[in-house]
């Protein structure tokens, strides 16, 4: 009497296993060479995902890493970096001049414009970099040196700083650096130094313009026809918000998204070598892992102890195992290439007996780690519990949240043992990266690490005048820190998107993680 | 009548003080520095100190309790760390989508679970295939349904999309926030349609939880009904079996579907962060998934709120449906 039901839920089912087998289901995840085809409508319109949403696209208050395709294509800064290098070039400044005691950078402007035709004065660079500092947010710290601005003429801008700051340039190209704001918009908003009408709208000279913020869907910009540059190829971008990276990967693969610019965990990556015309890109990053080591923990108070636990992960074992090919073990204190090859290096020997004897018996240990899309940290985190178990310690991983993270320094007696951190420096500069770890109020010194003669090294290095003597001041610094076993670089990680395969004009820079440069990308 | 709803109406504002000073102990006593991690690592410490000082966090916890409580009271949640927007702006920003997909979701699920329950319970042709669906339904956790659905018809079929609440990008803005009926209402029936496309995945995921409880409980208590004396005097008097059903032994039957449908209700509320986070739906799931990963608590203890208070005015609803649908319910 069932018979024919059964056969009905069998043939359902079997329809489902062959669609499932149809490789290519209208361009889907199929092993074909080539990318599915774009719908023409949508040829010149390039989509894109974020994991969540931007808090803001105010450029002196964002200072966050999901956002920057966003934040890089409305505004520039003064200067930048050339695509793939950590090389400065000019942006909104053609040029610029730095005096012999580094106290004075002189930019020449540019002849630009705002996405308004507002013209690119150096009054509107002096109001722009005055509002960062009123503002005070997170990146307000990159022109706390300034002693003065001058405008000697509309096409000149004049930077005197208190004291040299060797990072000053450098700080200048930053993705969060200060960022030239249309003075029309600031004088509009006046009251509240347009804030929050900056929250959702942009104002800037980039590629793009902000054309919709709608918080929970995605964000689109088109193309600024008032830009200075190269036209850009693509007329509009979309940037949805899609929390799940295996949602953004079917898409993907059907054609939907044109990338995923990070996130994607280590065995989709793999499984995606070949299909669907798609390609996985590894660019260089100054992404890095660190190992937080809490010194005010009781067990990891003597420094030998710190350093047999330290020395008993096998780091490319465990590298090569999280990242495969995304990441390198770090040779140095310091991201390459902000230090010369060879400065500050450091090892990572493995000697068991010396290892086992200086590690106390019964050892407990725990180490956090904060979620990311791709897992790649919980990973982390269970090989390093698997090795220390071979030492004797019995290390139990878990899992916090960025906002309890930061809590740590208030009591760091109680905080956890081990913090597998992600730092990425501001700027391709030595200070950029060792002065957020290292430093004693270091913004991401988690366990309140200080050395006096690290943070002296540093400090003094900030302020000489002789670039090579800074470089030896910052090797040294970074070594004694290392020595310490308070922060422990680990891996530099590569920018890891997946893209398609039709996708012209690739330019990344090292400095500026989880995007491209989105005006210089084209479709075949 | 009146004596029912100023009973049920006192309790639920003691549940909502309850769970208020609940979500706000919560607040005080998980760890955290949310605003240090939204102003950014290299902040100086006065600028997180004024931003502290902006949010009130910078105040003795009693002053902070007794004002987030009159401000409750207003409708005023207090404001979002991640976001820098008020609460309830937030809320009246993302709750209209997620109210979609949940009405949506329930609308599926209730005539599913009525087919369901139906069918189990008269033992037609096809029961045995019934109650597998039933089994298997219950048994599939609802994240593996969403990407089941979104594999065989988004993927590979390729007749609805993934995600998101619509795929135009002028979507009409008000003035319900319900977009199928706003474009509707703004005579954009190509709107309507779709949104309808984009939420059909994401509502059938969330329902065939819900449905297969739904009806379960109906087979039950139809069951039950269909061996009273009175159905078997409907039968004896000639009347058709679908009569006898429809008629008689439904709407006696309806009163622990009902209480179970609004349970449904509640529980889908609570579980729209799996589905709207892998559906990339734009409602409180998914801007509460965000605000957890930023530690910002007045977000959550302000949605946990208004969930809360939803939950609570269904419950009412439900127990008046009841009275309605049974006459021997007393309110």
């Amino acid at each position: 009497m069932h018979t024919r039901a059964w056969l009905v839920v069998g043939a359902v089912m079997a329809g489902l296993a062959v669609a499932g087998c149809g490789a290519d289901g209208g361009g889907g995840g199929g092993s074909s060479e080539k990318p599915a085809k774009v719908d023409p409508a949508v040829q010149k319109v390039l989509r894109l995902a974020f994991f969540s949403d931007m808090a803001t696209a105010d450029p002196n208050v964002f200072y966050d890493i999901e956002g920057n395709a966003i934040s890089q294509s409305v505004y520039e800064g003064l200067l930048r970096y050339k695509a793939g290098s950590t090389e400065l070039e000019g942006a909104l400044a053609e040029r610029w001049e730095v005096s012999q005691d580094r106290r004075t950078y002189t930019f020449a402007l540019r002849d630009a414009k705002f996405s308004d035709g507002t013209p690119v004065t150096s009054k509107a660079v002096q109001k722009s970099f005055e509002r960062m500092t009123k503002v005070d947010q997170g990146p307000a710290y990159m022109l706390a040196d300034v002693k003065e601005y001058k405008t000697p003429d509309p096409r000149t801008f004049v930077v005197e700083l208190k004291a040299p700051v060797s990072s000053f340039a450098d700080l200048m190209a930053s993705l969060w650096g200060p960022k030239v704001i249309n003075p029309a918009v600031l004088d509009k908003y006046r009251k509240d130094q347009a804030q929050e009408h900056l929250k959702t709208n942009a104002a800037g000279t980039g590629p793009f313009t902000l054309e919709r913020w709608q918080p929970g869907k995605g964000y689109s910009l088109t193309r600024n026809d008032n830009y200075w540059g190269k036209e850009p190829y693509f007329e509009r971008v979309e940037i949805a918000v899609k929390p799940d990276v295996s949602s953004q990967l079917l898409e993907l693969q059907r054609g939907d998204l044109d990338g995923i610019l990070h996130g994607v965990p280590l065995s989709s990556l793999q499984s995606l070598k070949g299909k669907g015309g798609l390609r996985v890109e590894r660019f260089d990053s100054l992404g890095t892992v660190t190992l937080a080591v809490n010194q005010d923990r009781a067990e990891l108070k003597d420094r030998k102890v710190r350093e047999a636990i330290v020395r008993a992960l096998d780091v490319p074992t465990l590298v090569r195992n999280v990242w495969g090919d995304s990441a390198t073990v770090m040779k140095s204190a310091y991201p390459s290439p902000l230090l010369p090859d060879g400065a500050a290096k450091i090892e990572f020997p493995y000697d068991e007996a010396a290892i086992k004897a200086a590690i106390p018996p019964g050892t407990k240990v725990d180490v956090v780690y904060t979620p990311d899309s791709s897992g790649v940290q919980r990973r982390f985190a269970d090989l390093m519990r698997q090795q220390l178990t071979k030492v004797g310690v019995d290390a139990s991983p878990r899992q916090a949240e960025l906002s309890a993270v930061f809590a740590y320094r208030e009591n760091t007696k109680k905080a956890p043992h081990f913090y597998i951190s992600t730092p990425t420096p501001d700027a391709a500069t030595p200070d950029a990266w060792a002065r957020i770890l290292w430093h004693s109020g270091g913004g991401l010194n988690f366990f309140d690490y200080a050395n006096p003669q690290v943070d002296a090294k540093m400090d003094e290095a900030l302020n000489e005048p002789d670039e090579d003597k800074a470089t030896a001041l910052y090797a040294e610094a970074g070594t004694l820190a290392v020595a310490d076993f308070g922060e422990v670089p680990i891996a530099q990680v590569k920018d890891t998107m997946v893209l398609r395969g039709d996708l012209t004009g690739v330019e990344h820079v090292p400095a500026y993680p989880w995007t491209l440069n989105l005006g210089a990308l084209g479709r075949e | 009548m009146a004596r029912f709803l100023l009973i049920r109406g006192l309790g639920a504002v003691g549940v909502l003080f309850a769970l208020v000073t609940l979500v706000f102990l919560l607040q005080s006593v998980v760890p955290g520095d949310p605003v240090r991690a939204r102003v950014g690592a290299n902040a100086t410490d006065e600028a997180v100190a004024r931003e502290r000082d902006r949010l009130g966090l910078d105040r003795p916890l009693p002053a902070q309790y007794a004002s987030y409580v009159a401000d409750a009271t207003r409708g005023d949640l207090g404001q979002s760390i991640r976001t820098s927007r008020s609460v309830s702006e937030d809320v009246r920003e993302f709750l209209p989508a997620t109210l979609e997909l949940a009405g949506v979701a329930l609308l599926i699920a209730v005539v599913l679970g009525a087919l369901l329950g139906i069918a189990a319970a008269t033992a037609r042709r096809g029961s045995g295939v019934v109650k597998t669906l039933f089994l298997g339904g219950a048994s599939a956790p609802t994240f593996l349904l969403g990407f089941l659905l979104i594999y065989v018809f988004y993927l590979q079929l390729g007749w609805l999309p993934a995600s998101g609440q619509s795929s135009l990008g002028d979507p009409p803005t008000g003035p319900t926030h319900l977009l199928i009926l706003d474009g509707l209402l703004a005579g954009r029936p190509a709107v309507s349609f779709d949104a309808l496309q984009h939420i059909l995945l994401p509502a059938v995921s969330l329902a065939l939880l819900p449905a297969v409880a739904i009806g379960r409980v109906l087979r039950s208590s139809l069951v039950e009904v269909l061996e009273a004396d009175y159905v078997r005097t409907a039968r004896s008097k000639g009347l058709r079996e679908r009569t006898v059903l429809l008629r008689h032994a439904l709407r006696n039957a309806m009163s622990a579907p009902l209480t179970m449908t609004g349970l449904q209700f509640g529980l889908m509320l609570g579980g729209v962060v799996v589905i709207e986070t892998i559906f990339a739906w734009p409602g409180i799931g998914l801007y509460t998934d965000q605000s957890i990963a930023a530690g910002d608590l007045p977000a959550i203890a302000g949605v946990t709120l208004v969930l809360a208070a939803i939950y609570v005015l269904v419950s009412l609803l439900v127990d008046l449906a009841q009275a309605i649908v049974d006459p021997r319910v007393q309110l």
